[in-house]
């Protein structure tokens, strides 16, 4: 599906794809599209940087141990590849990041304390802390026919109930839709009001052309 | 496309090491060996600059882990400052900042040199 050496976005109804050649320098992309798409999901900046950083973790521990040299792929014919899923659904900003390197359970591995790392100056593994800490929700599922995926999910912010001059101004917004028939002022109302409170159902606010046009391909080395 | 930049100046005794963008996996090990090639000058006073510092994955906390335990072992003249609030809020909510002092965007001023008089050489 994915062409080599190149950024390929996919999109369908809700969901957008973008697969990435298992490079470390296609990294600042992925981080791109995933901060664009967050920020017009409506995360504040600071929860925009953790997400930012837990796909970062995760797509650096596929590039750099599971697509290692001598690591046991479950593909071992094709070359590395990131793929990546992005999709909003009942609130939840939902990212699988699938790859056919070689298999590690990030929800079953329980790393040691960061406390401990950071008060003994470990210089490293702390990139699973970082993801489980950063995001609401890790799984892993793995299998030959579709390789292995990480899972990752983060709760939308919350979004705040319709307002009273809101729900007014889309009720009358009905009322004259239905040609300004007296009557049904209760009616338009409560689909008003109910409208309103489902606006919490986003669309994924990042198309394919959208996404393409904020990265480029690097020239990797 | 990267928007990860290193520069160096020297300003007196004081040598600033400037790092800009994201420090991740594929950016990392140029920092690493400008630290590298620093921490072998004996004596000398490094400022690691990272106002500009974007974003910071593992990888770059580590490196700054490793700056932290090299300067130690080499006296306290290597100093860490400028995190912008981005950055800092990500590696003070990891706990680093509880390990190793981290000068916060308000601070820069005040924490611009460790040294100031050096500046003047």
């Amino acid at each position: 599906m994915s062409e080599l050496n190149k950024i390929v976005l996919k999109q369908s109804a809700n969901e957008l794809s973008v697969y990435t050649p298992g490079h470390s320098c296609y990294l600042e992309q992925i981080r791109t599209l995933v901060c664009a798409l967050t920020r017009k999901i409506g995360f504040p900046e600071d929860e925009v940087a953790k997400i930012e950083i837990a796909v970062d973790e995760v797509c650096s521990n596929i590039i750099q141990h599971a697509y290692a040299a001598g690591a046991k792929w479950c593909w071992p014919d094709r070359s590395p590849e990131i793929r990546m899923n992005l999709r909003v659904k009942q609130n939840q900003l939902i990212i699988a990041i699938n790859h056919h390197g070689a298999s590690f359970d990030y929800a079953a591995c329980c790393p040691k304390s960061i406390d401990v790392r950071l008060q003994e100056l470990h210089p490293d593994g702390y990139g699973i802390f970082i993801i489980r800490k950063f995001m609401d929700e890790v799984g892993y599922t793995s299998s030959a026919t579709t390789g292995n995926t990480i899972h990752l999910i983060k709760h939308l912010p919350a979004c705040p109930p319709p307002t009273h001059p809101e729900i007014a101004a889309r009720a009358y917004e009905l009322y004259v839709q239905r040609g300004r028939r007296d009557g049904h002022a209760w009616d338009d109302w409560l689909q008003a009001q109910a409208e309103l409170t489902q606006r919490s159902g986003i669309r994924l606010p990042l198309t394919e052309e959208s996404g393409r046009a904020l990265i480029e391909t690097p020239q990797c080395q | 496309m990267s928007n990860f930049r290193l520069s160096q100046e020297t300003r007196g005794a004081v040598t600033v090491v400037q790092v800009a963008g994201s420090l991740d996996l594929e950016t990392y090990p140029r920092l690493e060996n400008l630290l590298t090639a620093q921490f072998q000058q004996p004596h000398a006073t490094v400022l690691l600059d990272c106002k500009n510092l974007q974003s910071i994955g593992s990888m770059g906390l580590g490196g700054l882990i490793k700056f932290t335990n090299q300067s130690r072992a080499q006296g306290e003249d290597r100093k860490l400052v400028n995190g912008p609030e981005r950055v800092y809020k990500i590696i003070a909510s990891l706990g680093f900042t509880r390990v190793r002092q981290v000068d916060s965007p308000e601070d820069e001023g005040r924490a611009s040199i460790t040294n100031p008089r050096n500046c003047d050489e």
